[in-house]
């Protein structure tokens, strides 16, 4: 049985030395480097150096962007996945269509986002401007800005969580539904009672999966709206450098936003039990 | 460069092969370090923005051309700017590590059937400009200026001249040039386009859609862009721009030519220089993708439409100055995108603004005393460094 | 059921209108899109000049060539490397896989444009700087703790019996694997194998830091973009997404959630 065991762990080691050697220790170095002060010995300098650039700000609109986007992607894969569990006329095409997005690039989504959405004029505008005569600045708070940032990523992410949804779904009992039915619950309350438990685990999956992603967006926002306001990973790119010592401020920015997904992903295992 | 003047070389020489490479200034610093680290170079010679080969030069990646410079340099006839350039090197770093390969000049553009239509002419100084916008505004309901305020490499570099233009060394945050200069542009700021906070060094096609009507400013290359898009280009005036309080002085980007320490077939690099600076090449320069050459024998019998383009350019370039390329600028434009922000962007309180300033200046010292020494943090607190004029 | 055909509706609208809008873009002339402030949505001086004029040549060809080899490379080592693993996963005893699970998707986390120049300057020395091999591998690190995910679910479902008997009847792993499991895991493989392949088409920072002289096609799309060469950037943004589209169309049987959901029994 060792044997087996250790035939096992043989399999797996290359695929684990790959990505440890390659991506671990650069990052451990890079989180080291970040405490380094370039006249050698451990060092703040770096961190308080942030807080000038707003790092604060920077948090506090990542987070915003995650969770915004994590929301607007489950509840429309939510609905997606609802429409799909059911036989319709024309389901076929729905759920084709529903996949695109998923083969379409993030540069090119974000270069469409962008025409779609401009500080005056665009596409969008362009609409509104038929209806009401007026255009919007969608860029004009922080706030809008980062919506079209969530609504832009949504649109490319939500196949696949309603994908994963889908699948959780398509594994509930019937029966389950049925005998709630007849206990005279609405839809509303079967969809809180018997489909929501049950997707635990895989609200779970597709939270770990694109809330991490969601923490390292940077193609999307870099192009639609450069650092105004900026996230974590646009502020890293904007302080990044090669030169050694200005680098240690990018890399002490990167070590905050590790920390961050670290934390996220520690909450949503807790809170859904796990891969069990 | 790739389908014309790269194809013409090879022909000439054609021994030589050339792998043509397009990348961002700071993205060749990357590039240039990591050839460094690994060891191997090969032969690689670079068209390297101005401003950031400083860091390159500082941290030892370039080769001392001078041995080969009288080479490289024989019958090049540089523009006045650029042989103050090639002097400041000699001066500063004892030697020759580039040689100034193409200028780039920031001009204002604006949209010449909207001025003629409503009598303007162009702003000749700053309070011109301050009326002009409020009367175009007034006018016509749209914000009209657009500036380059996306952050980044183009935010820093405009803002450098606005602070040059006002007697303010840019590098300080809080002399009284660079707080006259922050305050002006606080009050121009209400007339600007909303889209400002995306401007950037590709901006411009708002001018004729109506988004703007003013750009302040931009290179000159988006001729070539604008007239290659099928732009009837006699919708769009510039010029040098208005003069600022103190004086009417441009900055000076552009490329220069430099060979990481280590490449190899030295001289078939040197034939390379010697072909990209040559008058006819730097002539297709300025034709072609509106560049201006520093070599003078190339501005002779240009063809009429690029020679209206050609004289702003000259005329912006005659009280020119370079930032100077120390090695800690990228910080500086960090600390200045952020100042930008603070009070442009999101409109700190007028009274704020030389708090503000002066709470930069307090930054980029304490950089320098932590990250280098206290003599550096002195020397730049007692404005030793600043702008270039030769 | 009426609401689930208005909500079809609605959801076929939402996916597909940023596509149109792309289309407009690439097909319109440009008075009615770059140069417009209010750019048409409905499909107006329909010309082919904008996509023949960004099209030809070299500038175009050489970024999709290189998109293509990258991720075609990337699928296939990713693949290779994901089966050997997710089979060692899927029959050790959860307490050893999960933190191994744990560990592969951890380091996925660090933003890539910092890894990147540690990276880059190791490949120099390799001497896989600027070469198609040398950014498959940098985008495999991204693309192989989700395939070993995927992999190691599709083989936890085999039942082991089915292995048990191979190996009564004497089959050696080899011969294990290539009758019994990699026919039965297929669907999986072929799921691991698409989403790398198009992770590593979308793929952009490992892309302008290892490559950053001839590049793939999103940093070709970004640079144009950036620098005002917005009809270039356009026309292969078209390009580049009409084959990536077909086939996610071809292949959407495998893109089902039950792969992508692994071992997760809900």
């Amino acid at each position: 049985m060792t044997i087996l065991r250790l035939n096992l762990f043989f399999l797996v080691l290359p695929a684990l030395v790959y990505i440890v050697g390659f991506s671990f220790f650069p990052t451990i170095y890079a989180v080291y480097l970040s405490f380094q002060s370039p006249h050698g010995g451990f060092s703040l300098a770096n961190y308080r150096e942030l807080i000038y650039f707003n790092v604060g700000g920077a948090i506090v609109d990542t987070v915003l962007v995650t969770v915004g986007a994590l929301l607007l992607q489950l509840a429309i894969g939510f609905l997606v996945a609802s429409v799909l569990t059911r036989e319709f006329f024309g389901k076929r095409v729905v759920s084709t269509i529903t996949i695109i997005p998923m083969g379409v690039a993030t540069v090119v989504a974000a270069v469409t986002f962008s025409f779609i959405f401009q500080t005056s004029g665009g596409y969008a505008n362009t609409l509104i401007h038929v209806i009401t005569g007026g255009s919007v600045n969608w860029y004009s708070s922080s706030l809008s800005s980062l919506l079209v940032v969530m609504v832009a990523d949504s649109w490319k992410n939500t196949p696949i969580v309603s994908l994963i949804l889908l699948a959780g779904m398509t594994s509930i009992p019937k029966e389950l539904y049925y005998s709630a039915a007849l206990d005279g619950a609405g839809p509303i309350r079967r969809f809180i009672h018997v489909t929501l438990p049950n997707l635990r685990s895989f609200i779970g999956v597709a939270l770990i999966l694109r809330g991490v992603q969601e923490f390292n967006i940077f193609a999307l926002p870099l192009i639609l709206i450069g650092d105004h306001p900026p996230l974590l990973t646009t502020l890293v790119y904007n302080l990044y450098t090669t030169t050694f010592p200005e680098v240690g401020l990018a890399l002490a920015a990167a070590t905050v936003l590790l920390g961050f997904i670290l934390v996220f992903m520690g909450v949503v295992i807790k809170l859904t039990g796990g891969k069990e | 460069m790739q389908s014309v003047i790269i194809p013409q070389f090879e022909k000439q020489y054609p021994n030589i092969k050339i792998n043509y490479v397009d990348e961002s200034a700071t993205d060749i610093v990357k590039s240039v370090e990591e050839l460094e680290m690994s060891g191997s170079v090969g032969p690689v010679i670079i068209g390297e923005d101005n401003l950031v080969i400083g860091e390159l030069l500082n941290g030892g990646y370039l080769m001392n051309l001078t041995p080969v410079a009288n080479q490289i340099m024989a019958n090049l006839s540089l523009i006045p700017s650029m042989d103050k350039l090639v002097s400041y090197e000699r001066t500063v770093y004892g030697g020759i590590f580039f040689i100034p390969l193409r200028g780039n000049i920031p001009l204002v553009w604006y949209n010449a059937t909207l001025f003629n239509q409503m009598g303007l002419t162009p702003p000749q100084n700053w309070s011109q400009l301050l009326q002009e916008a409020s009367i175009i505004k007034q006018k016509t309901g749209v914000a009209p200026i657009m500036f380059q305020g996306h952050g980044g490499a183009s935010t820093y570099t405009e803002l450098y001249q606005w602070m040059v233009q006002a007697g303010g060394n840019p590098f300080l945050f809080n002399d009284s040039g660079d707080v006259l200069a922050f305050q002006y542009l606080y009050n121009l700021s209400q007339y600007f386009t909303p889209g400002y906070v995306h401007g950037y060094w590709g901006s411009y096609k708002g001018l004729l859609s109506g988004e703007y009507y003013m750009i302040d400013y931009q290179w000159p290359y988006i001729y070539s862009v604008m007239a290659s898009e099928g732009v009837n280009m006699s919708h769009i005036g510039f010029y040098p721009g208005p003069a600022g309080p103190a004086n009417s002085d441009h900055l000076v980007g552009g490329d220069v030519l430099a060979v990481p320490k280590g490449a190899t077939d030295l001289p078939d690099l040197i034939i390379f220089a010697k072909f990209l600076l040559s008058p006819e090449v730097q002539r297709e320069f300025i034709i072609l993708v509106s560049w201006p050459a520093v070599n003078q024998q190339a501005y002779t019998n240009l063809p009429s439409n690029i020679s209206a383009l050609y004289k702003a350019e000259e005329e912006a370039m005659s009280n020119a100055f370079f930032r100077e390329p120390v090695p800690w600028i990228t910080v500086w434009g960090q600390i200045a995108d952020n100042v930008f922000d603070t009070i442009i962007v999101n409109h700190a309180p007028y009274s704020q603004i030389p708090q503000i300033l002066r709470n930069a200046n307090q930054e980029m010292y304490n950089y320098l005393l932590k990250n280098y020494n206290s003599t550096v943090a002195q020397q730049y607190e007692q404005g030793d460094f600043g702008p270039l004029y030769g | 059921m009426k609401w689930v055909n208005l909500a079809s509706i609605v959801i076929l609208m939402y996916f597909l209108f940023p596509l149109y809008i792309l289309f407009l873009l690439a097909f319109n002339s440009t008075k009615f899109t770059i140069l417009a402030r209010y750019p048409s949505l409905l499909p107006e001086g329909l010309t082919l000049a904008n996509l023949m004029a960004s099209l030809q040549g070299s500038a175009f060809i050489d970024p999709f060539l290189k998109s293509l080899e990258t991720a075609t490379l990337v699928g296939i080592i990713t693949v290779v490397l994901a089966i050997p693993a997710g089979y060692g996963l899927s029959r050790m005893p959860r307490s050893l896989a999960y933190p191994i699970l744990i560990t592969l998707l951890v380091t996925n986390m660090m933003p890539a444009i910092v890894i990147g120049i540690p990276i880059a300057v190791e490949f120099i020395k390799l001497h896989l700087f600027e070469t198609v091999p040398g950014l498959a591998l940098a985008q495999t690190l991204i693309t192989l703790p989700l395939a070993t995910f995927i992999l190691q679910g599709t083989f936890s479902s085999i039942p082991r019996e089915l292995e048990s008997q191979a190996r009564i009847d004497g089959a050696g792993l080899a011969r294990l694997m290539s009758s019994v499991l990699l026919p039965l895991a297929g669907p999986g493989i072929a799921a691991a194998f698409l989403i790398s392949w198009m992770f590593s088409w979308d793929e952009f920072t490992y892309a302008i830091l290892i490559i950053p002289f001839h590049s793939t096609l999103p940093v070709t799309i970004y640079s144009d973009v950036t620098r005002g060469n917005l009809l270039a950037g356009i026309a292969f943004s078209l390009v580049f997404t009409l084959p990536v589209v077909a086939i996610t169309l071809a292949l959407q049987k495998y893109l089902k959630g039950e792969y992508l959901t692994g071992g997760i029994k809900g």
